[in-house]
């Protein structure tokens, strides 16, 4: 296995820790017993990859540090959304005192600056949170370059600008394996790809999510992506195109679901919300065989979501009004539970399946 | 092809200066040459925003304050305190009557399909904005019309001559009049580029309000309606009162604005002075 990066090198590490906690169970039992040699051997060895791993990549190295970890994670998340928010209003406070040229300079070189220190950070930075902020910065000063740009200049509003913000953030998520900014840059794409299809449908372009059908084509195209190009680089970037695909296909359909009136088909209202519910469920149900077979598990996770907030929904709309409240919650505790017994017994025929391929492959 | 910490910086930069460029680049045209028209707008139509004491923003902007005429059958309604005081609102958006079924289908609407949904919602909503040219009216017939409806149907209650007062002095001469798809076409018909403005809109469907199977439409806004004040005209907005509303027209800060209107339809403010 090569390690390019946190997530390989913190899984490599972790793999570690367990080996030893199992050799040392495994000795307890007398099930196994390395001699003095091999014990050293492997010993140095791990110690060795740890400590490159550490350098190289700052993992965590015990659950001690695990914890702080992803209190860092919450922290260093935190400070670059109060960062970012703070560029704005910064930039606001002045502005208004400015001439136009140095409005315009101002904005180019506030991107520019961020951008590149951001790259200088994470050459210091091993551990990537303070790369992650100052990249977050340096997105939010961009965004601020193109909207205030518009405003000097009393610019028509476009999507267009969405297309430079998407492209920004997914240079910089790739550049620096950030999932975040990944997710922005996607959250981009899909709106700009609603927009154009809703203004080739004649309406205009910031009224696109009056018409939830235009995030489909988006939705759809992004779910693939990973299946064209190859991530195996950039360990964990693939989950986040199908989890916002799902929420971008399956959120309109459920809006459509309850509201028939905002769908471009030429039928009766009633009869579009009946069509959504049951695409809606049919494609949550498919969308978790394919994230079973396939084995996404984040495909599963939110496609279960989705399936019991259609679920949940629609018995809403039949039994709130007709039944007594306890009633109506005693009903969707247990179909919870209903769900919960179908889920345990597809997990456990998966489970089979998979030893029964490993049985005929050895 | 590897990628490597010099492509990313050749790629942020070059994204981040071709973005600005190209941005600049259509201002420039924008304001180059001639511009479409040039319209001398007032404190009545180029009004500041109502959070002008806000302190966390030091930029300026003024806001374009357009109107429509709504329909005659409202004031042609028998004489009642009700329908005077309607007719007597300045319309900032709305219905008019030039905004009738044929004007809707040359703009792209289709007026079958506001029958097709049978709901009980509005079937007019089937459809949605539509991105059009606007031509926009300065004191023009639009204006005079309202001002004489302000005197014929002042009752002489103390709101109606407080109504007819503002219609003289205090509200909008900018009225939207007409609307198409072809910036060309409009002004072919509209060529007195100092008194006539094309701008990009939008205009929604709606229905007749007397017969709800006619197709009807609504101006609901500007899609530049809002100008910044550069630096150098600040001085002359300084004091500028906000609410137009309450303020006596004897206390307002009066001022007057060239606002060209350039090759992509987009404004800017050329020169302003007090007055």
């Amino acid at each position: 296995m090569s390690i390019n990066n946190r997530i390989d090198a913190q899984k490599r590490a972790d793999d570690i820790h367990i080996f030893s906690d199992e050799l040392q169970r495994l000795e307890r039992d007398g099930v196994l017993q390395l001699d003095q040699t091999q014990r050293l051997a492997v010993t140095t060895h791990h110690q060795t990859l740890l400590a490159s791993f550490a350098q190289s990549f700052d993992i965590d190295r015990d659950s001690q540090a695990k914890q702080l970890s992803l209190g860092m994670r919450i922290t260093s998340f935190l400070g670059a959304a109060a960062l970012a928010v703070s560029v704005f209003f910064l930039f606001y406070q002045f502005w208004g005192w400015f001439s136009t040229l140095v409005q315009v300079a101002t904005l180019i070189a506030a991107a520019l600056a961020t951008f590149l220190t951001t790259l200088w950070i994470q050459q210091k930075d091993s551990s990537g949170y303070f790369a992650k902020l100052a990249a977050l910065v340096a997105f939010a000063c961009f965004v601020l370059n193109i909207v205030m740009l518009g405003q000097i200049f009393n610019i028509t509003p476009s999507d267009k600008a969405l297309l430079p913000w998407a492209a920004f953030a997914l240079l910089l998520a790739y550049a620096l394996d950030l999932r975040l900014l990944l997710v922005a840059g996607l959250l981009c794409v899909i709106a700009f790809v609603a927009a154009r299809v809703g203004t080739w449908s004649g309406m205009y372009w910031l009224d696109f999510g009056e018409r939830p059908e235009n995030f489909f084509p988006a939705a759809i195209a992004l779910f693939f992506v990973p299946r064209f190009i190859d991530h195996r680089r950039f360990a964990g970037f693939a989950s986040p195109y199908r989890i916002i695909a799902l929420l971008a296909l399956f959120l309109p359909m459920l809006v459509l679901a309850n509201w028939g009136a905002g769908s471009y088909l030429p039928l009766h209202s009633k009869t579009i919300e009946v069509l959504y519910q049951i695409l809606g469920f049919a494609g949550t149900a498919l969308a978790i065989w394919l994230g079973i077979r396939l084995h996404f598990a984040e495909v599963v996770n939110v496609s279960v979501t989705l399936f019991v907030i259609f679920l949940f929904t629609k018995m809403f709309d039949w039994w709130w009004t007709l039944m007594p409240k306890y009633l109506f919650f005693l009903v969707l505790g247990l179909t919870a539970l209903l769900l919960l017994f179908v889920f345990r017994r597809l997990r456990t025929a998966s489970i089979v399946q998979t030893e029964t391929s490993k049985d005929i492959a050895s | 092809m590897m990628w490597n910490r010099k492509r990313t910086v050749i790629a942020g930069v070059a994204l981040i200066m071709g973005v600005n460029i190209f941005a600049l680049a259509g201002v420039f045209f924008n304001r180059s040459g001639t511009a479409e028209s040039t319209l001398k707008l007032s404190e009545r139509e180029l009004t500041p925003p109502r959070w002008r004491d806000n302190k966390e923003d030091s930029g300026l902007s003024l806001k374009i304050s357009w109107r429509v005429l709504p329909p005659e059958p409202i004031a042609k309604t028998a004489p009642d305190k009700n329908a005077d005081d309607y007719t007597l609102y300045p319309s900032y958006s709305g219905e008019s009557d030039w905004l009738n079924e044929s004007k809707m289908i040359a703009l792209g609407f289709d007026p079958s399909s506001a029958n097709s949904r049978l709901d009980e919602r509005s079937s007019a909503t089937n459809q949605k904005t539509r991105d059009v040219m606007l031509v926009l009216q300065l004191n023009g017939s639009a204006y005079e019309t309202a001002l004489k409806r302000a005197i014929k149907y002042n009752s002489g209650s103390k709101e109606n001559v407080k109504m007819m007062i503002n219609e003289r002095d205090k509200n909008s001469r900018l009225f939207v009049i007409d609307a198409g798809l072809n910036a060309t076409t409009l002004r072919t018909a509209y060529p007195d580029r100092s008194q006539y403005a094309i701008v990009r809109g939008q205009i929604r469907p709606s229905w007749n309000a007397d017969n709800k199977k006619k197709l009807a439409g609504v101006v609901s806004k500007l899609n530049v309606d809002t100008l910044h004040v550069p630096l150098k005209l600040r001085h002359t907005f300084d004091g500028a009162s906000l609410i137009l509303d309450e303020a006596p027209a004897a206390k307002l800060v009066r001022y007057e604005a060239d606002v060209a209107f350039g090759q992509r339809l987009e404004p800017w403010i050329t020169a302003a002075t007090r007055k």
